[in-house]
């Protein structure tokens, strides 16, 4: 079954085939800096900060029920609706602050994560764990890498071997990608505007369209202070900018950008933040979301 | 189900009248800017509405006649659906671009005590009169009556919509009388957001058990329990209307309106300058 006209999503919204969640999050202590990315995910507010509980180098699944398996931290979209398909119909945005604007939000399915990444060295490390993912081998799914604590003074790059949604083994990104120094809890490290930064995805080799696993993880040099990150595995559905002060931004993803991105079962929905400028500490963001299916 | 056929039976509904535009004026309440304000305090029509009643007593909201905006009763079987909105924000001048969020007020817990730092156990004799499991159901909080005097922390205890009693901690931001002041975190105590934070899992409030302010914030608080509708933007200049068409503007996803929905809305003025504002506008409901 699947929406195949207006008729029909008309018809499955008065069914009652929908639902809205009101999220907000509120970043923390430390202020946030023009051009990087930020997992918001590991932010307070509602839902739960994701504190990427689990073992070290280990995959750890996460879904809409039971979110990393300690922390429900996803946002909630009406639970599974199989044979229905599931999408995202409607989004808003807003910010306290001017220091919350210009920006974007992204809103990622979380498929999983590897926590405990070791900033502090530049041994290879060898993830464990093989992802159930809700795409096919991946399709589409990205990384990211996103500090859980504040990483060292010493500048250092990362490469990893990874398969692809084929899937083949051993894939590497196709150019150097550096993380910033000293990065903060939740940045998305390799994100910002320094050289050889890219974000809020780690890029993929050429012809590449998914991630299924990652084998390891290395650094070039320890970051200098002990410090760990968490390696996300996410599938990027659909994104929303906030530009102006107070003004809530919306978007219909039916009408003003014709996608209806669809929602899995299980998904793990979380917003990513790329900070258009300086973002103050304590800044708040907020809106809702609504959801269809049928 | 109201519109089975889809479109046809949204047409249909307009060419059969089953349709009414409730028109709204609202005169000008408390100055805010960058601040959530609930029109409700302020006189105009619907009128004013101080969200009293025994203090800490769960006081269900159920629209009548004109004490919230109006619709007219539809036949059993048939479903009410929020087609559109007009709003219009009258102010001195420009100020700011800004938010709007369209609610349902489930109900409220009136005159709790911000100087008491003692537990004030909420009384709930009378269930959610809507959304009775708490699915989707918010707490926002508001300071009303006397004023607020610092910025404060509370722990609220509150069922969820699966019967879990949940705890949190937020602060109360000191944002002014007949303002929302529903802190995000503990921690925080400048920033507001609309709805508060809940614990793990929880989707949604059944009711409020109780609250404890570890640092009382003086003054009086309502506790609201909301379900959030729908969103719409203002331009900020005087006596510009944003229309919105919630068919045609909001994927389809026209909110449904339950009979004694108490439909009121959350401004944002969006610039720095406090001022007050009134609003006039209309809204329109479609049912079959």
């Amino acid at each position: 079954m699947a929406i195949q006209s207006l008729d029909q999503l008309i018809s499955a919204i008065t069914a009652g085939k929908t639902t809205r969640y009101d999220w907000n999050k509120i970043t923390g202590a430390a202020a946030y800096a023009l051009g990087r990315w930020y997992d918001t995910s590991a932010l307070g507010g509602l839902p739960l900060a994701n504190a990427y509980p689990g073992t070290a180098l280990a995959w750890v699944t996460c879904d809409e029920a039971a979110g990393n398996g300690t922390q429900i931290f996803g946002m909630p979209h009406g639970g599974d609706v199989s044979a229905d398909l599931k999408h995202l119909l409607n989004m808003s945005a807003w910010t306290t602050a001017a220091t919350g604007v210009p920006g974007t939000l992204m809103l990622v399915d979380v498929q999983g994560y590897w926590g405990g990444i070791n900033m502090n060295t530049l041994s290879a490390q060898n993830l464990t764990g093989t992802p159930t993912l809700r795409y096919t081998n991946g399709a589409g799914c990205r990384l990211f890498l996103t500090a859980r604590a504040t990483t060292g003074a010493v500048a250092h790059n990362l490469s990893l071997s990874y398969s692809n949604s084929v899937p083949t083994s051993g894939r590497a990104m196709p150019v150097t990608v550096a993380c910033t120094a000293s990065a903060i809890t939740p940045h998305i490290v390799h994100s910002g505007v320094a050289a050889n930064n890219y974000g809020p995805f780690l890029p993929l080799a050429s012809g590449d369209t998914g991630v299924s696993t990652v084998a390891s993880v290395t650094l070039s040099a320890a970051s200098g202070t002990a410090s760990t990150a968490a390696l996300v595995l996410c599938r990027p559905l659909a994104q929303i900018t906030l530009s102006v002060v107070g003004l809530m931004t919306e978007k219909d993803l039916l009408n003003q950008i014709p996608s209806l991105p669809q929602i899995k079962d299980g998904a793990c929905l979380a917003w990513l933040w790329g900070a258009g400028g300086a973002t103050a500490a304590s800044t708040t963001f907020a809106g809702g979301t609504e959801f269809v299916w049928g | 189900m109201a519109f089975k056929r889809g479109l046809s039976d949204v047409l249909d509904a307009y060419e059969a009248g089953r349709v009414h535009t409730q028109r709204f004026q609202k005169n000008a309440g408390t100055a805010h800017a960058l601040q959530w304000a609930d029109c409700t305090f302020a006189s105009g029509q619907p009128g004013y509405d101080a969200r009293v009643g025994p203090a800490g007593s769960f006081t269900p909201a159920i629209a009548s006649r004109n004490d919230a905006i109006y619709f007219p009763p539809i036949l059993s079987g048939q479903e009410r659906y929020l087609a559109s909105s007009t709003f219009w924000a009258r102010l001195a001048s420009f100020n700011g671009e800004g938010s709007l969020v369209i609610f349902d007020l489930l109900g409220y817990y009136p005159l709790i005590d911000g100087d008491s730092t003692d537990d004030q156990a909420m009384d709930n004799t009378l269930p959610l009169p809507r959304y009775t499991s708490g699915e989707g159901v918010g707490i926002v909080v508001v300071n009303h009556i006397a004023p607020q005097l610092q910025a404060g922390t509370m722990t609220l205890t509150y069922t969820d919509q699966s019967d879990v009693q949940n705890t949190i901690t937020v602060s109360v931001p000191a944002q002014g009388q007949n303002l929302v002041c529903s802190g995000q975190d503990a921690a925080s105590l400048n920033t507001t957001t609309i709805t508060l934070p809940l614990a793990n899992g929880s989707r949604g409030v059944k009711r409020i058990d109780s609250v404890t302010f570890s640092t009382a914030p003086g003054g009086l608080f309502c506790f609201y329990l909301v379900k959030l509708l729908a969103t719409s933007t203002f331009a900020g200049d005087n006596n510009v209307a944003t229309e919105k068409s919630y068919l045609t503007q909001n994927g389809c996803a026209m909110p449904r309106i339950y009979d004694g929905a108490w439909v009121g809305w959350f401004d944002r003025i969006g610039a720095g300058t406090s001022r007050t504002v009134s609003w006039f506008g209309d809204l329109t409901f479609i049912w079959g």
